[in-house]
Protein backbone atom coordinates (compact mmCIF):
# COMPACT_ATOMS: atom_id res chain seq x y z
CA UNK A 1 0.00 0.00 0.00
CA UNK A 2 1.42 3.57 -0.76
CA UNK A 3 0.43 6.79 -0.26
CA UNK A 4 0.23 9.79 -2.20
CA UNK A 5 1.86 12.98 -0.81
CA UNK A 6 2.89 16.17 -1.88
CA UNK A 7 6.85 17.12 -0.85
CA UNK A 8 7.68 21.15 -0.54
CA UNK A 9 11.21 20.93 -0.46
CA UNK A 10 13.71 24.14 0.28
CA UNK A 11 15.02 24.62 -2.88
CA UNK A 12 16.61 21.97 -4.87
CA UNK A 13 13.61 19.31 -6.38
CA UNK A 14 16.74 16.87 -7.87
CA UNK A 15 17.87 15.97 -4.29
CA UNK A 16 14.33 15.48 -2.73
CA UNK A 17 13.69 13.35 -6.02
CA UNK A 18 16.58 11.34 -5.33
CA UNK A 19 15.93 10.70 -1.59
CA UNK A 20 11.85 9.73 -2.43
CA UNK A 21 13.32 6.94 -4.76
CA UNK A 22 15.54 6.20 -2.08
CA UNK A 23 12.70 5.47 -0.14
CA UNK A 24 10.80 2.98 -2.46
CA UNK A 25 8.77 6.02 -3.52
CA UNK A 26 7.46 6.56 -7.22
CA UNK A 27 7.37 10.38 -8.24
CA UNK A 28 4.36 11.16 -9.97
CA UNK A 29 4.89 15.20 -10.92
CA UNK A 30 7.68 17.61 -10.61
CA UNK A 31 7.01 21.24 -9.40
CA UNK A 32 7.95 23.61 -12.58
CA UNK A 33 7.34 27.18 -11.04
CA UNK A 34 7.87 25.86 -7.32
CA UNK A 35 9.54 23.27 -5.47
CA UNK A 36 7.34 20.27 -4.92
CA UNK A 37 7.18 17.17 -5.88
CA UNK A 38 4.26 15.08 -5.72
CA UNK A 39 5.07 10.94 -5.12
CA UNK A 40 3.59 7.40 -4.52
CA UNK A 41 4.80 6.63 -1.41
CA UNK A 42 4.91 3.44 0.78
CA UNK A 43 3.19 4.97 4.69
CA UNK A 44 6.87 4.36 6.21
CA UNK A 45 8.57 6.57 3.90
CA UNK A 46 6.52 9.61 5.35
CA UNK A 47 8.31 10.25 8.53
CA UNK A 48 12.02 9.84 6.84
CA UNK A 49 11.06 12.35 4.41
CA UNK A 50 9.52 14.44 7.27
CA UNK A 51 13.47 13.93 9.22
CA UNK A 52 15.19 14.81 6.30
CA UNK A 53 16.95 18.61 6.02
CA UNK A 54 15.96 19.12 2.33
CA UNK A 55 11.79 18.66 2.97
CA UNK A 56 9.74 21.85 4.67
CA UNK A 57 6.90 20.12 4.76
CA UNK A 58 4.90 16.60 3.78
CA UNK A 59 1.51 17.16 3.02
CA UNK A 60 -1.42 14.21 2.51
CA UNK A 61 -3.62 14.02 -0.21
CA UNK A 62 -6.85 16.36 0.78
CA UNK A 63 -10.37 16.36 -1.08
CA UNK A 64 -10.99 19.85 -2.20
CA UNK A 65 -14.66 20.00 -3.12
CA UNK A 66 -16.12 22.66 -5.59
CA UNK A 67 -17.63 24.84 -3.77
CA UNK A 68 -21.58 25.14 -4.91
CA UNK A 69 -24.99 23.88 -3.73
CA UNK A 70 -26.19 20.56 -4.21
CA UNK A 71 -29.44 21.89 -5.41
CA UNK A 72 -32.65 20.22 -5.22
CA UNK A 73 -34.77 22.16 -7.89
CA UNK A 74 -34.53 22.31 -11.48
CA UNK A 75 -34.22 25.45 -13.18
CA UNK A 76 -37.22 27.77 -12.65
CA UNK A 77 -38.76 29.62 -16.02
CA UNK A 78 -37.03 33.22 -16.48
CA UNK A 79 -39.76 35.81 -14.59
CA UNK A 80 -40.08 39.60 -15.75
CA UNK A 81 -38.57 41.94 -13.29
CA UNK B 1 -35.75 29.74 -6.89
CA UNK B 2 -34.97 33.40 -8.00
CA UNK B 3 -32.56 33.49 -11.15
CA UNK B 4 -31.10 36.29 -12.47
CA UNK B 5 -28.12 38.26 -15.19
CA UNK B 6 -25.21 38.88 -13.27
CA UNK B 7 -23.72 40.88 -15.65
CA UNK B 8 -26.00 43.25 -16.69
CA UNK B 9 -26.68 44.37 -12.89
CA UNK B 10 -23.57 44.86 -12.99
CA UNK B 11 -23.81 47.33 -15.48
CA UNK B 12 -20.93 45.54 -17.86
CA UNK B 13 -22.52 46.15 -20.73
CA UNK B 14 -21.53 49.28 -20.91
CA UNK B 15 -18.01 48.81 -20.34
CA UNK B 16 -18.71 46.25 -23.79
CA UNK B 17 -19.72 48.91 -25.57
CA UNK B 18 -16.50 50.67 -25.49
CA UNK B 19 -14.50 47.51 -26.06
CA UNK B 20 -14.12 46.23 -22.89
CA UNK B 21 -14.62 43.37 -22.77
CA UNK B 22 -11.50 40.68 -21.30
CA UNK B 23 -10.00 40.54 -25.14
CA UNK B 24 -6.12 39.52 -24.96
CA UNK B 25 -6.83 38.17 -21.41
CA UNK B 26 -6.75 34.36 -20.79
CA UNK B 27 -8.84 33.10 -18.24
CA UNK B 28 -7.93 29.75 -17.17
CA UNK B 29 -11.09 27.37 -15.48
CA UNK B 30 -9.54 25.17 -13.17
CA UNK B 31 -12.45 22.98 -12.47
CA UNK B 32 -14.51 19.88 -14.21
CA UNK B 33 -14.11 20.92 -17.60
CA UNK B 34 -16.06 22.79 -19.84
CA UNK B 35 -18.19 21.68 -22.85
CA UNK B 36 -17.98 24.18 -25.15
CA UNK B 37 -20.41 22.71 -27.40
CA UNK B 38 -22.93 25.30 -25.29
CA UNK B 39 -23.41 27.97 -28.37
CA UNK B 40 -22.13 30.72 -25.70
CA UNK B 41 -19.64 28.88 -25.45
CA UNK B 42 -18.18 27.39 -28.90
CA UNK B 43 -14.97 28.80 -30.28
CA UNK B 44 -13.89 30.59 -26.56
CA UNK B 45 -11.68 27.38 -25.18
CA UNK B 46 -8.34 28.19 -26.66
CA UNK B 47 -6.20 25.43 -24.48
CA UNK B 48 -7.74 22.63 -22.38
CA UNK B 49 -6.28 20.08 -20.34
CA UNK B 50 -7.19 17.09 -18.76
CA UNK B 51 -5.42 15.90 -15.94
CA UNK B 52 -8.01 13.43 -14.17
CA UNK B 53 -9.74 11.54 -17.17
CA UNK B 54 -13.22 10.68 -16.54
CA UNK B 55 -15.50 12.61 -18.85
CA UNK B 56 -17.57 15.14 -17.68
CA UNK B 57 -20.58 14.31 -15.23
CA UNK B 58 -20.93 17.54 -13.38
CA UNK B 59 -21.79 20.56 -15.31
CA UNK B 60 -20.05 22.67 -12.83
CA UNK B 61 -16.76 23.75 -15.04
CA UNK B 62 -18.91 24.87 -17.96
CA UNK B 63 -21.36 26.91 -14.94
CA UNK B 64 -18.53 28.80 -13.90
CA UNK B 65 -16.72 29.33 -17.32
CA UNK B 66 -20.38 30.69 -18.67
CA UNK B 67 -20.14 33.41 -16.16
CA UNK B 68 -16.65 34.43 -16.29
CA UNK B 69 -16.22 34.54 -20.13
CA UNK B 70 -19.66 33.66 -21.98
CA UNK B 71 -21.04 35.40 -24.75
CA UNK B 72 -24.17 36.57 -24.83
CA UNK B 73 -27.51 34.76 -25.68
CA UNK B 74 -30.14 33.22 -24.84
CA UNK B 75 -30.78 29.47 -23.66
CA UNK B 76 -33.98 27.85 -22.23
CA UNK B 77 -35.34 31.43 -22.60
CA UNK B 78 -32.94 32.84 -20.26
CA UNK B 79 -30.90 35.93 -21.68
CA UNK B 80 -27.37 35.23 -20.17
CA UNK B 81 -23.94 35.82 -20.51
CA UNK B 82 -20.70 36.19 -19.06
CA UNK B 83 -18.57 38.93 -17.30
CA UNK B 84 -16.02 39.22 -20.09
CA UNK B 85 -17.20 37.69 -22.91
CA UNK B 86 -14.30 38.82 -25.57
CA UNK B 87 -11.90 36.69 -22.98
CA UNK B 88 -10.62 33.79 -24.23
CA UNK B 89 -10.75 30.44 -21.58
CA UNK B 90 -8.22 27.89 -21.00
CA UNK B 91 -10.14 24.82 -19.06
CA UNK B 92 -7.72 22.96 -16.86
CA UNK B 93 -9.52 19.49 -15.79
CA UNK B 94 -8.88 18.87 -12.24
CA UNK B 95 -11.82 17.76 -10.62
CA UNK B 96 -13.07 14.32 -10.91
CA UNK B 97 -16.74 13.02 -11.51
CA UNK B 98 -17.40 13.42 -7.66
CA UNK B 99 -16.62 17.14 -7.47
CA UNK B 100 -13.85 16.36 -5.51
CA UNK B 101 -10.15 17.11 -6.39
CA UNK B 102 -6.78 15.66 -4.99
CA UNK B 103 -4.47 18.55 -3.61
CA UNK B 104 -1.62 17.29 -6.38
CA UNK B 105 -3.77 17.80 -9.17
CA UNK B 106 -5.21 21.12 -7.67
CA UNK B 107 -1.65 22.03 -7.66
CA UNK B 108 -0.77 20.95 -11.24
CA UNK B 109 -4.19 22.61 -12.62
CA UNK B 110 -2.54 25.75 -11.46
CA UNK B 111 0.81 25.19 -12.91
CA UNK B 112 -0.69 24.16 -16.26
CA UNK B 113 -2.64 27.21 -16.15
CA UNK B 114 0.55 29.32 -16.15
CA UNK B 115 2.37 27.53 -18.42
CA UNK B 116 -0.37 28.12 -20.94
CA UNK B 117 -0.76 31.79 -20.53
CA UNK B 118 -3.23 32.77 -18.38
CA UNK B 119 -3.56 35.90 -16.32
CA UNK B 120 -6.54 35.22 -14.55
CA UNK B 121 -6.96 32.06 -12.96
CA UNK B 122 -10.46 30.69 -11.71
CA UNK B 123 -10.60 28.25 -8.57
CA UNK B 124 -14.11 27.92 -7.43
CA UNK B 125 -12.84 24.72 -5.30
CA UNK B 126 -11.53 24.55 -1.23
CA UNK B 127 -11.34 22.37 1.22
CA UNK B 128 -11.44 23.17 4.82
CA UNK B 129 -7.86 23.11 5.60
CA UNK B 130 -4.72 25.04 6.82
CA UNK B 131 -2.55 25.55 3.67
CA UNK B 132 -0.52 28.59 4.73
CA UNK B 133 2.53 26.89 3.95
CA UNK B 134 1.74 24.20 1.04
CA UNK B 135 2.73 23.38 -2.52
CA UNK B 136 -0.44 25.27 -3.62
CA UNK B 137 0.27 28.53 -1.70
CA UNK B 138 3.72 28.18 -3.67
CA UNK B 139 2.35 27.95 -7.08
CA UNK B 140 -0.41 30.39 -6.62
CA UNK B 141 2.43 32.95 -5.26
CA UNK B 142 4.49 31.77 -8.57
CA UNK B 143 1.42 33.10 -10.48
CA UNK B 144 1.18 36.36 -9.00
CA UNK B 145 4.74 36.44 -9.75
CA UNK B 146 4.03 36.51 -13.41
CA UNK B 147 1.27 39.15 -12.95
CA UNK B 148 -1.52 36.92 -13.17
CA UNK B 149 -4.43 36.89 -10.99
CA UNK B 150 -5.88 33.97 -9.22
CA UNK B 151 -9.54 33.86 -7.99
CA UNK B 152 -10.40 31.35 -5.31
CA UNK B 153 -14.00 31.22 -3.79
CA UNK B 154 -13.96 31.69 -0.36
CA UNK B 155 -15.59 28.61 0.79
CA UNK B 156 -19.65 27.28 1.39
CA UNK B 157 -18.83 26.76 5.09
CA UNK B 158 -19.80 30.00 6.83
CA UNK B 159 -21.84 32.05 8.72
CA UNK B 160 -18.97 31.33 11.11
CA UNK B 161 -16.04 33.48 11.87
CA UNK B 162 -12.61 31.74 10.01
CA UNK B 163 -14.04 29.78 7.51
CA UNK B 164 -12.28 31.40 4.72
CA UNK B 165 -11.08 27.88 2.26
CA UNK B 166 -8.19 26.59 1.33
CA UNK B 167 -6.65 28.35 -1.50
CA UNK B 168 -8.98 31.33 -0.77
CA UNK B 169 -6.92 31.89 2.65
CA UNK B 170 -3.71 32.28 1.17
CA UNK B 171 -2.23 36.00 0.68
CA UNK B 172 -2.24 35.72 -2.87
CA UNK B 173 -5.50 34.41 -3.77
CA UNK B 174 -8.42 36.62 -4.15
CA UNK B 175 -10.76 35.10 -2.22
CA UNK B 176 -14.28 35.93 -2.97
CA UNK B 177 -17.60 35.37 -0.93
CA UNK B 178 -21.28 35.46 -1.67
CA UNK B 179 -23.69 38.18 -1.23
CA UNK B 180 -27.57 38.25 -2.25
CA UNK B 181 -28.61 40.50 -5.75
CA UNK B 182 -32.08 41.03 -5.75
CA UNK B 183 -34.90 39.92 -2.49
CA UNK B 184 -32.46 40.95 -0.04
CA UNK B 185 -28.91 43.06 -2.54
CA UNK B 186 -25.58 43.24 -0.86
CA UNK B 187 -26.82 40.64 2.66
CA UNK B 188 -24.37 37.94 2.87
CA UNK B 189 -25.55 34.63 1.98
CA UNK B 190 -25.79 32.28 4.70
CA UNK B 191 -23.25 29.64 3.19
CA UNK B 192 -20.08 32.07 2.01
CA UNK B 193 -17.51 31.35 4.24
CA UNK B 194 -16.57 34.32 6.52
CA UNK B 195 -12.61 35.43 7.48
CA UNK B 196 -10.22 35.79 9.27
CA UNK B 197 -7.62 34.10 7.09
CA UNK B 198 -5.91 31.31 8.73
CA UNK B 199 -2.74 32.51 7.42
CA UNK B 200 -2.61 36.30 8.52
CA UNK B 201 -5.35 36.70 10.59
CA UNK B 202 -6.26 39.55 8.11
CA UNK B 203 -9.32 40.12 6.27
CA UNK B 204 -10.81 37.72 3.88
CA UNK B 205 -12.48 37.26 2.04
CA UNK B 206 -10.81 39.97 -0.56
CA UNK B 207 -14.46 40.84 -1.71
CA UNK B 208 -18.36 39.69 -2.84
CA UNK B 209 -20.42 39.06 -5.93
CA UNK B 210 -23.42 37.71 -7.08
CA UNK B 211 -22.75 34.16 -6.36
CA UNK B 212 -26.47 33.57 -5.16
CA UNK B 213 -27.95 32.90 -1.61
CA UNK B 214 -30.22 31.84 1.03
CA UNK B 215 -30.47 28.21 2.39
CA UNK B 216 -31.91 24.92 1.48
CA UNK B 217 -35.32 25.90 2.06
CA UNK B 218 -35.50 29.10 1.50
CA UNK B 219 -37.13 29.84 4.84
CA UNK B 220 -33.64 32.34 6.72
CA UNK B 221 -32.50 33.82 3.23
CA UNK B 222 -34.87 33.93 -0.07
CA UNK B 223 -33.41 31.38 -2.56
CA UNK B 224 -31.05 32.88 -5.89
CA UNK B 225 -29.12 31.30 -7.81
CA UNK B 226 -27.14 32.33 -11.11
CA UNK B 227 -27.81 31.14 -14.54
CA UNK B 228 -25.23 30.39 -16.53
CA UNK B 229 -23.89 27.81 -19.59
CA UNK B 230 -24.93 24.35 -19.20
CA UNK B 231 -24.32 21.24 -20.62
CA UNK B 232 -25.35 20.94 -24.45
CA UNK B 233 -27.23 24.08 -25.68
CA UNK B 234 -28.92 23.98 -21.82
CA UNK B 235 -29.35 26.81 -19.45
CA UNK B 236 -28.33 25.90 -15.24
CA UNK B 237 -29.27 27.77 -11.99
CA UNK B 238 -26.72 27.19 -9.20
CA UNK B 239 -25.59 28.68 -6.36
CA UNK B 240 -22.23 29.05 -4.12
CA UNK B 241 -19.39 30.51 -3.47
CA UNK B 242 -18.33 29.21 -6.84
CA UNK B 243 -20.28 30.92 -8.67
CA UNK B 244 -18.83 34.51 -7.32
CA UNK B 245 -15.66 33.47 -8.02
CA UNK B 246 -15.59 33.72 -12.11
CA UNK B 247 -17.68 37.04 -11.51
CA UNK B 248 -14.61 38.41 -10.20
CA UNK B 249 -12.45 36.84 -12.55
CA UNK B 250 -14.38 37.95 -15.51
CA UNK B 251 -14.02 41.79 -13.78
CA UNK B 252 -9.96 41.26 -13.63
CA UNK B 253 -9.95 40.03 -16.83
CA UNK B 254 -11.76 43.33 -17.69
CA UNK B 255 -9.32 45.12 -15.68
CA UNK B 256 -5.85 43.93 -16.89
CA UNK B 257 -7.59 44.22 -20.35
CA UNK B 258 -7.98 48.22 -19.37
CA UNK B 259 -5.03 48.87 -17.66
CA UNK B 260 -2.09 46.86 -18.87
CA UNK B 261 -0.04 44.11 -16.79
CA UNK B 262 -1.27 45.31 -13.39
CA UNK B 263 -0.78 41.75 -12.20
CA UNK B 264 -2.40 40.91 -8.80
CA UNK B 265 -1.29 43.90 -6.56
CA UNK B 266 -2.30 46.42 -9.16
CA UNK B 267 -5.55 44.61 -8.99
CA UNK B 268 -6.11 44.00 -5.02
CA UNK B 269 -5.37 48.09 -5.20
CA UNK B 270 -8.06 48.72 -7.90
CA UNK B 271 -10.02 46.36 -5.63
CA UNK B 272 -9.86 48.78 -2.71
CA UNK B 273 -11.22 51.55 -4.13
CA UNK B 274 -13.53 50.28 -6.53
CA UNK B 275 -15.98 48.49 -4.66
CA UNK B 276 -19.63 49.16 -3.00
CA UNK B 277 -18.40 49.45 0.91
CA UNK B 278 -20.99 46.68 2.51
CA UNK B 279 -21.82 45.64 6.11
CA UNK B 280 -19.38 47.98 8.51
CA UNK B 281 -17.60 51.06 6.99
CA UNK B 282 -14.33 49.47 5.27
CA UNK B 283 -12.87 46.20 5.13
CA UNK B 284 -14.25 43.36 7.11
CA UNK B 285 -14.63 39.50 7.39
CA UNK B 286 -17.96 38.83 5.79
CA UNK B 287 -17.58 41.03 2.82
CA UNK B 288 -13.90 42.06 2.72
CA UNK B 289 -13.41 45.11 0.44
CA UNK B 290 -17.11 44.88 -0.48
CA UNK B 291 -18.96 44.65 -4.06
CA UNK B 292 -16.25 45.49 -6.96
CA UNK B 293 -18.55 48.18 -9.44
CA UNK B 294 -17.04 47.23 -12.31
CA UNK B 295 -17.14 51.01 -13.88
CA UNK B 296 -15.84 52.02 -10.57
CA UNK B 297 -13.12 49.35 -10.74
CA UNK B 298 -11.71 50.63 -14.19
CA UNK B 299 -11.71 54.49 -14.06
CA UNK B 300 -9.19 53.45 -10.78
CA UNK B 301 -7.67 50.09 -12.49
CA UNK B 302 -5.12 52.20 -14.31
CA UNK B 303 -4.22 54.45 -11.31
CA UNK B 304 -3.48 51.73 -8.84
CA UNK B 305 0.57 50.98 -8.37
CA UNK B 306 1.22 48.89 -11.06
CA UNK B 307 4.22 47.31 -11.25
CA UNK B 308 5.74 47.51 -15.13
CA UNK B 309 2.88 50.47 -15.93
CA UNK B 310 4.64 52.36 -13.82
CA UNK B 311 7.31 53.25 -16.55
CA UNK B 312 4.50 53.89 -18.96
CA UNK B 313 3.12 56.51 -16.72
CA UNK B 314 6.11 58.10 -16.38
CA UNK B 315 6.42 58.56 -20.20
CA UNK B 316 3.06 59.95 -20.74
CA UNK B 317 4.21 62.23 -17.94
CA UNK B 318 7.56 63.06 -19.81
CA UNK B 319 5.35 63.55 -22.77
CA UNK B 320 2.87 65.88 -21.66
CA UNK B 321 5.70 68.04 -20.18
CA UNK B 322 7.52 68.43 -23.66
CA UNK B 323 3.97 69.41 -25.27
CA UNK B 324 3.05 71.72 -22.77
CA UNK B 325 7.16 73.24 -23.43
CA UNK B 326 6.75 73.12 -27.56
CA UNK B 327 3.61 74.63 -26.87
CA UNK B 328 5.04 77.71 -24.68
CA UNK B 329 7.67 77.96 -27.18
CA UNK B 330 5.53 78.70 -30.39
CA UNK B 331 3.36 81.51 -27.98
CA UNK B 332 6.40 83.32 -27.38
Amino acid sequence: MRVTVTVVSMDRVGDVVSLIESLGGRVVAVGRYAPYVVADVPPGAVERLLRSPLVVRVEKEAGYEIQVLQEPRPLAPPRPW
Amino acid sequence: MTSFDVAAELGLPELWEVGLDGRGIRIAIVDTGVDDSNPLLRGKVVERRDLVGGGRSIDHGTHVAGIAAARQGFLDGHHLGGMAPGAEIIDVKVVGPGGKASLADVVRGVEEAIALGAKVINLSLGALIECCHSALRDVIAAAAARGAVVVAAAGNYGPEPGTVACPGMVPDAVAVGSVCMRVARGEAAWFSSRGPSYCTWGVKPDAVAFGGCGDLVGQVQPVEAVVSTGFGSSAAAHRGTSQAAPVVAGIAAIALQAAGDIGLEGFSAALSRGCEDLGEPGPDNTFGQGLPIPARLMAVAGEAPPRRATSRYLWRGALALALIAIAAALKR
